[in-house]
């Protein structure tokens, strides 16, 4: 999922107050990249959770993948950029794009308060079955 | 005494049918149903009761059963439409037999289908195909029943 949304987001944010960069939220120095950059969204590896959906009586068990992203951004506490509500609901809104959605497909995001800094947490959640 | 375990690999309960009688379950033309939710054999047999002046309690008589083999299957593209290949089960595939109202031979394996492996067989035809999907569960599945003609046999596969 991880692909699909960074192609998508590449473009939609190319021209927002933060924009998707291709990098992994390392660390570098002991500071997380999204800090170091800010109004840079970074977005993590997938997580996978598989549990059985279906069960069958010939060991075809049908699974259930919920797949999870993480991606993180940070602005300046005190001057938020602005059209910064333009560029999380453009980032929300990444799950619903042909390319990305399926079914049970959920985005939401969170905030955290260091010092002075916002950081935008944001979780995509895809359901598949295989 | 043994429990019947169909929890393992050899030991699956498997549903096999064909338009032709069984000899195993990979003769030709023969379709094992796939992906199984559950399986159910029902013997009803029918009760005809009765009262007598000389008794306090009825008299029951066991005439004709019902036979009915029914169970869930999560939809194969392959099993429910079939290979079209050849005039048989495997090739007309579940739902055409059902919709043309095919005679269908049908053997259920207990456990296992090899040799030694106990079935019940008999024919009937595919009612209640009544394919389903929905958003919280995005796979075709759907009940399925052999309304069977006549008796049950019992057998072990040789």
């Amino acid at each position: 999922m991880r692909s699909e949304l960074l192609s998508y987001l590449t473009t939609a944010t190319s021209s927002l107050a933060v924009k998707t960069v291709s990098e992994l939220p390392w660390n570098t120095a002991g500071e997380p990249l999204h800090l170091k950059n800010m109004k840079k969204f970074y977005l993590d590896q997938d997580q996978i959770v598989q549990t059985t959906m279906i069960p069958t009586l010939d060991g075809t068990d049908v699974f259930e993948n919920v797949l999870t992203v993480k991606g993180y951004f940070a602005v300046d506490a005190k001057n938020q950029p602005s059209g910064l509500s333009t560029a999380l609901t453009t980032i929300l809104s990444a799950i619903s794009k042909t390319g990305v959605r399926n079914h049970g497909s959920e985005s939401d995001y969170s905030t955290e308060i260091v010092d002075d800094v916002i950081i935008y947490t944001v979780d995509f959640r895809l359901n598949t079955t295989s | 005494m043994a429990y019947i375990n169909v929890s393992g690999t050899g030991n699956f309960a498997t549903l096999v049918v064909s338009t032709a009688t069984i000899t195993s379950s990979t003769a030709t033309g023969v379709i094992a149903l796939p992906s199984m939710q559950n399986v159910t054999l029902n013997n009803g047999n029918g009760v005809f009761r009765w009262k007598q002046l000389d008794s306090t309690s009825e008299k029951a008589i066991s005439i004709a059963a019902t036979n009915q083999v029914s169970m869930n299957i999560v939809l194969d593209d392959t099993t429910f439409f079939g290979s079209g290949v050849g005039v048989t089960a495997a090739g007309a595939g579940l739902f055409n037999l059902s919709n043309n109202k095919d005679l269908v031979h049908f053997r259920l394996y207990w456990s296992g289908v090899g040799v030694g492996a106990d079935y019940v067989e008999g024919t009937g035809y595919f009612t209640g195909v009544s394919p389903t999907v929905s958003a919280d569960q995005p796979l075709w599945v759907s009940p399925l029943s052999i309304e069977v003609v006549g008796e049950y046999t019992s057998g072990t596969q040789s």
